[in-house]
């Protein structure tokens, strides 16, 4: 999961930054609204938590801009207004969650992992495949009701076809969303990715669907 | 003395000064003039009696006077009448009115001057006399008579007194009439004063903005200052709200960090820093929200109508509670305008249908009603509510509302600041949907408002 910070507060935005790294997730990092509209517009996000006060180009207008060019990845907007208009505002012009400042970041965390699962469609908190099971409350992942030790690169990848179970998920989709936009992509690195996952957990679970990518199949529904 | 600090009072003061003094001085000068003219009118009786008295007078070949007749005014005939008359020969009387009775004294002394001023004298029975006094020579005689002619002085007295007690009588009621015309004029004329104190009172209610300029000239400069004075004072108060609001904002980032870092503590210790970092954030919250409320004094006669904010608010809530799919019912609100600030309309209806949808179960509530042209609207859930002793603590500590408590959130006490500042109230109690009801009172902007 790839999510996008646009917050001009450098102290805040670091906050918010090892927060999410630590939650699992890759992390941009836009320092104002310029910037912040062009990541959003050029990189695939999972999400994006974006401040209203923003200098250069101010929050709502980004959102604006991006909902008008059809980019309908979930934004958590962040306000140091506390106004019901500003809230309001923010909703109608295509926010799906607000967060007034000064927040605390495990409600961040909740929301914006509420938001996730929302827009890929799962209701609940804890994402199954078979036997493996994915809190994204506490971002543990159980194998067999076993715990399983993953590298952050290994839950990305697992957490992303998990949100994305049934679907074929292209090698450059996945790179896009597992990686922040500092980091060489290498698609290599996505099939060493794979195989240690299936290594760790059950090998029958992820398929590859080749010269498409990979796709997460539940064992019950394997036609195979 | 320290004088009663009142306009009508000083006017009326001035003016009764001016008027009683003028009309004392008047009446002075009336009595001398009336005296003058009585003095002269009986000096001129006098003469007549010293003419005829004279006519009647003849040296007798003898050389004696002799008086061919006395004269006829019965008064010289009536004993001791205050009417007198005399002839003098050398400080002795010899021949007198009758009525002098047997009183042969000379009734006056220096006869040495050839004319004299009209005398003073003292007569029978000390009374004071007004006396005509010529030396004559008499035909045919080198002997030089005193005649006298005396009458009371007492009679012009008591015309000049009578005429006195006349005119004091007249100039009272006249004094009365003026001043009574001055009491009226000053109040006539100190009117508008009078108004103007209405319209500020207006002004400080919240009915109006500004005092009305079609006001006489004179009052006018007064009326302009002051319409300065409330617009410098309204750009003053906007600004130093703008200043609290951005003092609050500004602080916002750092206190977001602090918590942040605060959490990241171990122990005690960040549970202190957390604590008190939450507590700063409640406060700036509060003094936020209050800095912002325009309140029924900035927003004056503004119609809110509360349809599309409810819309609004909807739109806002189904979104933000999607997960928990709640029954959001609204109704009521078709014709209802909110006599203030939409602000402040949106942020106490904000606030209680957010802490409806935080806490409710599976539905909420939303009604509006018009009760004696107050607006009534009642946000329900069907939460767990707040346990009756809860509410009355609740009230009993104007609102402020601990976050621990069930069914409350932060927002509730805020709603009820703004309401105040609007005259409304917020009332909490048990709804019949089991959960929490908030009865919001609020002024209404009624349909045909005649706002002047």
């Amino acid at each position: 999961m790839r999510i996008l910070v646009v917050e001009d507060d450098t102290q805040i935005a670091r906050h918010i930054k090892s927060a999410l790294d630590k939650a699992g997730y890759a992390v941009d990092l836009a320092h104002d609204g310029e910037e912040g509209h062009f990541l959003g517009d050029t990189e695939p996000y999972d999400a994006v938590v974006l401040d209203l006060g923003l200098p250069v180009v101010d929050g709502l207008t980004v959102l604006r801009n991006w909902r008008k060019d059809g980019h309908s990845m979930p934004v958590l907007i962040l306000t140091a207004r506390n106004t019901w208009r500003d809230t309001v505002t923010g909703l109608r012009e295509g926010a799906d969650d607000y967060l007034k400042k000064p927040f605390e970041l495990e409600e961040l965390l909740a929301r914006l992992e509420a938001l996730i699962r929302r827009s890929s469609g799962n209701a609940n908190p804890l994402l199954t495949c078979g036997s493996i099971e994915l809190d994204t409350g506490t971002n543990r992942v159980v194998y067999e009701g076993f715990p399983v030790e993953l590298t952050a690169l290994e839950f990305r990848t697992l957490s992303y076809l998990l949100h994305h179970k049934e679907e074929v998920i292209s090698k450059t989709e996945l790179t896009e969303h597992i990686y922040g936009q500092d980091f060489d992509r290498d698609s290599n690195v996505i099939e060493v990715l794979i195989n240690r996952l299936r290594k760790k957990l059950c090998s029958q679970i992820i398929k590859t669907r080749r010269g498409l990518g990979y796709q997460l199949i539940d064992p019950e529904n394997d036609p195979s | 003395m320290t004088l009663p600090k009142s306009l009508t009072f000083r006017l009326a003061a001035t003016s009764a000064l001016w008027v009683i003094g003028t009309l004392l001085a008047v009446g002075l000068l009336l009595i001398y003039l009336f005296r003058d003219h009585i003095e002269r009118r009986f000096d001129a009786q006098l003469g007549d009696h010293m003419e005829e008295l004279l006519a009647a007078s003849e040296i007798t070949p003898d050389k004696n006077l002799h008086l061919t007749w006395t004269p006829t005014d019965p008064r010289f005939h009536r004993p001791y009448s205050g009417w007198y008359w005399q002839v003098l020969y050398k400080e002795k009387s010899l021949k007198h009115s009758k009525s002098l009775w047997h009183n042969a004294q000379p009734l006056t002394k220096n006869q040495d001057k050839t004319t004299f001023p009209v005398e003073i004298l003292s007569g029978p029975g000390e009374k004071k006399l007004r006396a005509l006094k010529r030396r004559i020579t008499l035909p045919d005689s080198e002997q030089h008579f005193i005649f006298v002619v005396a009458g009371p002085v007492a009679n012009i007295e008591g015309d000049v007194n009578l005429f006195t007690r006349q005119l004091v009588f007249t100039l009272g009621l006249l004094a009365l009439a003026l001043l009574a015309a001055i009491v009226l004029q000053v109040r006539f004329g100190l009117r508008p004063l009078r108004s103007l104190r209405r319209e500020i009172s207006m002004i400080r209610s919240g009915e109006k903005q500004r005092v009305p300029t079609a006001v006489p000239t004179e009052v006018k400069p007064v009326v302009s200052e002051l319409n300065a004075l409330l617009d410098h004072n309204s750009h003053m108060l906007d600004k130093a709200r703008a200043q609290a609001a951005n003092l609050a904002h500004a602080l916002k980032n750092p206190l977001t960090v602090m918590s942040i870092e605060a959490g990241q503590i171990e122990g005690e210790r960040g549970k202190i820093l957390k604590d008190h970092t939450s507590i700063i954030k409640r406060h700036i919250e509060r003094h936020l929200s209050r800095a912002q409320a325009a309140g029924i004094q900035r927003s004056g006669n503004l119609k809110t109508p509360l349809a599309p904010i409810l819309e609004d608010l909807q739109f806002s809530m189904q979104l933000l509670y999607k997960k928990r799919s709640l029954d959001c019912s609204v109704s009521g609100f078709k014709d209802l305008s909110f006599r203030g600030d939409p602000h402040d309309a949106e942020e106490m209806l904000g606030n209680l249908y957010d802490n409806a949808c935080k806490w409710a179960k599976s539905s909420v509530r939303i009604t509006g009603a018009l009760q004696d042209e107050m607006l009534v609207i009642t946000i329900e859930d069907d939460g767990p509510g707040i346990p009756k002793e809860h509410i009355k603590d609740i009230m009993q500590r104007g609102l402020r509302l601990d976050e621990t408590v069930a069914g409350s959130g932060l927002g509730l006490d805020i709603v009820s600041d703004i309401a105040e500042l609007y005259k409304g109230n917020l009332s909490l109690s048990r709804s019949d949907m089991n959960g929490l009801k908030a009865k919001l009172k609020l002024p209404a902007a009624m349909k045909t408002n005649s706002f002047s």
